[in-house]
């Protein structure tokens, strides 16, 4: 196993520009914290991102950012906490870089509200799969220039380039009230998620820890405005809840959005995003022996073994999608399937970016 | 502005191929020449060319047909919706049809629980938020010519609004679409649930500009109306000033609902337009709308108000009621008319530039106004620092058109060097195409029309759009095709 560990963008152009002239595959990776995310990639050199660090650019009140790929996600919170903004789209992992939570899209609680990795990214630098280095994007919000290469970027699992810079939006951090109503059944906390999701109340985060029978509702904005939020939320839909303690509400969120510290070391665990009013069917149908509901039911984290093949088609018959987080078992499809028609249009983009197929080979789909 | 050369060979078998379109789309397509005048061009009024025919699909299936159909003979098309596109998007060819997707205008599902709608392309923005809002929901972003433009339209287009600053744009409100490509296979992109699986492909197509394929079915996400919502009109002294209140205001923690900034000549057009009574003294004006519970609301616009004082506001009025709220805004909504009348034609720009740089910027664009001897009004989404500089001009006047198109180009080379961008809302089309390269290095460039050939290989999909050079999709490298004229034409192509 060869680790190759650039430190600047020339380093990563030679880096990948050898590998395409030996047509050697790379296994490219930030800090390698979500190695087990997706397939294990067939390759002996290792590309680490991680040795490009620092932020190079953040103007607070124009709500912008650039780090450098490899940039620790904590120094990005913690540069953002100091001018009371941060990362909406609340990614979490302690040693994760910046550009490995956008690329593996780690999208926390507050997504269904205020947007995922894919919407908060304006552009960046990248390394495609010949050497060939580009820029996409910029670095304003409202940026209609040319095809939106971030969105591509996002999620695309290091499939497509290497990213060497991000320019991201840094939002306000706010007011935050966490409301807990204990003590409910999963069908009537799911009701009650979804209802909440479909008020005026605006709520940022909307889970169901089926374990403790703990629902929480997370509020965030002006002062006043969420005081009002809460005295009308516990008024009407959200009667006898109570206010939890700031601390204990940030970190049951930092845990959902976690994952597996909410559940046993050695579950099996699998994640799915479906339409919010699947989700009593879903926990029905697989049973499982522990879960978490998240995004007021679109998200769904659950424990149960069962073969990989028939969980896709479940899913897929309730209108969703699903990923196996850890497995007991080897599988097969880590993520749902794409159909033919999708995958021969995945194929051709992933050709127009890494014709010799070299970038984190069969990490999201064989072959890919 | 140069198009792509016309194909005498499509033009030789027009007949032929305008009965193979009949026999596809029977009630749906137009051939007749005057008839096709209607078509010739979007909201880009300067250039117009009318299309081989007008095809006018009533189903997906009738455009897979098409679709299907263009790519067996060669035969270019350009998508359109409503043809209110102000960077002509949907300006025709004249080798190729215009496929038209407004008779695709239903509303297929409304689904309140998950927040959605599943809607044709063909339907109206403002129609989606007109189906949802008795039940008390709303589709976010809001083109100013909302009641006209189609949801597919504004797909193609990553349309923004007012609202953009708080509610993003329209990739950040869709869910999914189902996408016909250029074979006339249909693929769907997302849905009901979120991040599908593999590559955001639904992220990717979003702002394709009708390059990449044709909407035939879209997956909105509703929100929540807002209990409610004031407007604020607050005066400054100087253009400065409002700007530094906005940096203010997004410096406490504070995103409004819309931020928009106007400049004198904008307000004395609009004053006499339609007499919204704004301030005479004020050099600049900000309208800014808070929307949420009322508590919020109040509490938030006493908070605006104390960083405008602070920043030398002349004064400043808050709506108390909707009606004031229309009115304050009425007059912006109307800047683009109002401006229209002083002149009789009118160039409209969309650059994006970092907040901080207004000041200087429309400084610049005052001397340059000056030095081209064109007057201009300027509107700015203040919150998302997307100019709109409106170049008046006459048509009738020799030259007027290119000093209009000149002082535009130099409005956005400006945009790009302090580190904005081309296009915030309205997309680059024929009107930005040839600017492309002051923002992308060549590879930059390349790398994106690879993207194109994964989606277009013959190059069918609105050609002449977007990019400056049409690439011809040779295995392993793209070919430079400039215009329709191929490299050495005399040299035999294997």
């Amino acid at each position: 196993m060869r680790i190759l560990k650039p430190e600047t963008d020339d380093e990563v152009v030679d880096t990948i520009t050898q590998a395409f002239a030996a047509r050697t595959p790379l296994c490219v990776e930030g800090n390698g914290t979500k190695r087990t995310l997706g397939h294990a990639v067939k390759a002996d050199t290792v590309l680490k991102l991680s040795g490009l660090t620092g932020i190079t650019m953040y103007e607070p009140d124009e709500m912008v950012f650039t780090a450098r790929a490899g940039t620790p996600l904590a120094e990005v919170d913690a540069a953002l906490a100091k001018h009371s903004q941060m990362l909406a789209f609340e990614p979490a992992g302690a040693n994760a870089t910046i550009g490995g939570v956008v690329a593996a899209a780690v999208n926390g609680p507050r997504r269904f509200a205020a947007g995922a990795a894919r919407d908060h990214l304006l552009g960046f630098t990248g390394v495609n799969g010949k050497g060939e280095r580009f820029k996409a994007g910029g670095r304003v919000v409202k940026n209609v220039t040319g095809y939106d290469l971030p969105k591509l970027a996002a999620g695309s699992f290091g499939t497509l380039f290497a990213m060497t810079e991000l320019t991201l939006r840094a939002l306000p951090r706010t007011t935050t009230c966490v409301l807990a109503l204990d003590g409910l059944e999963p069908g009537p906390a799911l009701r009650l998620l979804r209802g909440v999701a479909a008020s005026p109340f605006d709520p940022t985060g909307l889970s169901y820890i089926a374990a403790k029978q703990l629902s929480l509702i997370r509020l965030e904005g002006q002062a006043d405005g969420v005081a009002a939020r809460r005295d009308e939320l516990c008024r009407t839909i959200a009667r006898g809840a109570r206010v939890m303690d700031a601390e204990e509400g940030a970190h049951l969120f930092r845990s959902i959005g976690e994952v597996f510290p909410l559940f046993s070391p050695s579950a099996s665990l699998w994640r799915m995003s479906i339409p919010p009013t699947a989700a009593e069917a879903a926990i029905n149908q697989f049973n499982p022996k522990g879960w978490v509901a998240d995004w007021a039911g679109g998200l769904l984290l659950l424990e149960f073994d069962r073969k990989d093949a028939n969980v896709h088609t479940v899913v897929k018959a309730l209108g969703g999608h699903a990923t196996a987080l850890r497995t007991t078992a080897y599988i097969q499809d880590i993520f749902t399937p794409l159909d033919p028609a999708t995958f021969a249009l995945t194929e051709r983009i992933k050709d127009a970016f890494d014709p010799a197929r070299l970038l984190n080979p069969g990490r999201m789909y064989k072959d890919l | 502005m140069q198009m792509p050369a016309l194909d005498e060979t499509i033009l030789a078998r027009r007949s032929e191929l305008i009965a193979g379109l009949r026999a596809l789309v029977p009630d749906g397509v137009i051939a007749d020449d005057d008839a096709l005048v209607a078509y010739d061009c979007d909201a880009l009024t300067a250039y117009r060319q009318k299309p081989l025919a007008v095809v006018l699909p009533k189903t997906a299936d009738e455009v897979s047909a098409v679709l299907a159909f263009c790519s067996a003979n060669k035969l270019k098309l350009v998508p359109r919706g409503a043809g209110t596109s102000l960077s002509g998007g949907s300006l025709p060819l004249g080798d190729g049809i215009l496929l038209g997707l407004s008779r695709m205008n239903g509303i297929l599902e409304i689904d309140l629980e998950n927040r959605c709608a599943v809607v044709q392309p063909g339907i109206t923005n403002l129609g989606i938020t007109r189906a949802v809002e008795a039940d008390g929901f709303y589709y976010a972003p809001d083109p100013s010519s909302q009641i006209a433009c189609t949801i597919g339209g504004n797909v193609a287009e990553n349309s923004g609004g007012i609202h953009c600053l708080k509610y993003g744009l329209t990739t950040n409100n869709l869910m999914g679409v189902e996408f016909a490509l250029i074979d006339g296979t249909r693929v769907r992109f997302g849905g009901k649930a979120l991040d599908a699986p593999g590559l955001d492909l639904l992220g990717l197509i979003t702002g394709g500009e009708g390059l990449l394929g044709v909407v035939t079915e879209v997956t909105v996400r509703l929100r929540r109306k807002p209990p409610s919502a004031k407007a604020l009109l607050i005066a400054f002294p100087s253009i400065e000033a409002a700007g530094q209140c906005v940096a203010d205001v997004i410096a406490a923690g504070i995103i409004p609902a819309a931020m928009e900034i106007m400049d004198r000549f904008a307000m004395d057009a609009i004053e006499a337009y339609c007499a919204p009574g704004y301030p005479r003294a004020a050099a600049a004006i900000l309208i800014a709308e808070l929307d949420g519970m009322e508590v919020e609301v109040r509490a938030t616009a006493i908070e605006v108000e104390a960083i405008a004082r602070k920043n030398g506001a002349l004064e400043s009025k808050a709506s108390a009621t909707d009606a004031e709220r229309d009115q304050i805004w009425a007059g912006r909504k109307a800047a683009f008319a109002a401006a229209g009348r002083i002149a009789p034609d009118m160039l409209c720009m969309d650059g994006t530039i970092p907040r901080r740089a207004l000041s200087p910027v429309l400084t610049r664009i005052g001397e340059m106004s000056k030095e081209f001897g064109l007057p201009v009004a300027n509107v700015f989404h203040a919150g998302d620092g997307n100019l709109h500089p409106l170049i008046m001009y006459d048509v009738m006047k020799p030259g007027d058109l290119e000093r209009a198109e000149h002082f535009g180009a130099e409005i956005l080379k400006l945009c790009v060097e302090v580190g904005g961008v081309l296009t915030g809302e309205h997309g680059v089309g024929v009107e930005k195409r040839d600017l492309m390269p002051l923002m992308f290095a060549p590879t930059d460039l390349a790398v994106q029309e690879r993207v194109k050939c994964a989606f277009d290989p013959q190059s069918l999909l609105n050609p002449g759009k977007v990019f400056p050079s049409l690439s011809a999709c040779v295995e392993g490298g793209a070919m430079h095709v400039h215009h329709g004229r191929m490299p050495f034409p005399n040299l035999p192509r294997l």
